[in-house]
């Protein structure tokens, strides 16, 4: 009998066990998919900042070129390293830095995901490294190219397909977030799942404590020790039958009543 | 006809169509999103008339009738167009910024007697 009691305590604690467990586990999974899902919107924003900030860096260069050769002050070189950098940080990750105090400096993590972002993003630093060589030419020669006008317009066909290749690689990174919207209901799904254990948990530590009770009962009921259960302020709550035969107190006399 | 576009070519697989019923099957080779616009004109591929911007093909010019496009065709996918077409000069182009400027136009010849013996 004995036995047969401890087995099925053993059940039940590793039925709790196992649910406790799968409680933590679930918890654990919402958690980092929460995690996951924050630090992707983050880089998805700060991608799109830089890219439009890149846009306006290209138009930059473009007038800074055509100030420079007109013998204006403007330094086009400080906008190049600029855009490479900022190319390279796109593509590989690392720190991009402030536009002349216009916004802050922000740290890009590396682009792992869609390939397709990654083909974009290495067209546009392609695409950059053209628009640079073909400025430095315009810078070097100036008017005295007879080629000087075909070269201008060059620069401003080239920072165009900047302009269209970055658009279009914001366009390919919102597309992918939108695709990682099945993490929402990964998360709402382990959300339930985890919701469904603490109800298992509950249903199981009522039928707990219900078997708890049973036995008290019926270990106390059987005995022929007199046992008289008192709450705090000294009423009877229980009284074991032994108490009724051998004094003669009926429990519906003595139930509620102080000592 | 299959044609491929790509950073900044478009290549017909032919130039030379017979008239009536035909369908472009336009592969996107990347690494860019691009149009697809076909364009009857007496004018040169390269001399289509430009927005004000200089850098855009202004497409309600009256020097040219833009007969069906593709909006956008991403990155290695294929997308159709069935055109009924006329014999004529036609300019196929991609008109986002800077791509036509860049090379992306190509100039095909519907005749009426092509491919017949």
């Amino acid at each position: 009998m004995r036995v047969g009691r401890n087995l099925a305590r053993l059940r039940l604690d590793r039925r709790f066990g196992v649910i406790i467990a799968l409680f933590l586990v679930l918890i654990g999974l919402i958690v980092g998919y929460n995690a996951r899902a924050t630090a992707k919107q983050r880089d998805t924003a700060l991608i799109i900042n830089v890219a439009a900030r890149q846009r306006a860096l290209a138009e930059r260069y473009i007038k800074d070129v055509l100030l420079k050769v007109e013998g204006y002050r403007a330094d086009p070189q400080e906008d190049a390293a600029m855009l490479r950098d900022t190319a390279q940080a796109l593509l590989v990750g690392g720190d991009v830095l402030a536009v002349q105090g216009a916004d802050a400096d922000v740290h890009i993590s590396p682009t792992t995901g869609d390939w397709k972002v990654v083909a974009k993003l290495r067209q546009e630093r392609t695409l950059i490294d053209k628009l640079i060589t073909t400025g430095n030419g315009v810078l070097l020669f100036g008017h005295t190219s007879p080629d000087f006008d075909h070269q201008v317009l060059q620069l401003r066909v080239i920072g165009a397909q900047v302009s269209s290749t970055t658009n279009d690689a914001v366009g390919e990174t919102k597309q992918a977030e939108a695709s990682l919207e099945h993490l929402v209901w990964v998360g709402i799904a382990l959300g339930l799942l985890g919701a469904l254990a603490a109800i298992a948990m509950g249903l199981l530590l009522r039928r707990a404590g219900a078997q708890q009770t049973a036995q008290f009962r019926s270990l106390v009921q059987g005995a022929s020790d007199l046992v008289t259960v008192l709450d705090d302020e000294g009423r009877i709550r229980y009284q074991s039958a032994s108490v009724e035969a051998v004094l003669g107190l009926q429990s519906s006399d003595v139930l509620g009543r102080k000592l | 006809m299959a044609v491929t576009v790509r950073d900044f070519r478009i290549t017909p697989q032919s130039t030379v169509l017979g008239g009536g019923p035909v369908v472009f099957l336009v592969h996107d080779r990347g690494p860019s999103t691009h149009e697809f616009i076909v364009a009857q004109t007496g004018l040169p591929p390269d001399g289509l008339p430009l927005r004000p911007d200089g850098l855009t093909i202004d497409e309600r010019s009256p020097q040219l009738h833009v007969v069906g496009e593709i909006d956008q065709i991403d990155v290695g996918n294929s997308e159709s167009l069935a055109l009924r077409l006329p014999p004529g000069r036609y300019v196929l182009f991609c008109n986002l910024e800077g791509h036509y400027l860049g090379g992306m136009h190509a100039l095909i010849e519907v005749r009426s007697d092509a491919g017949r013996p």
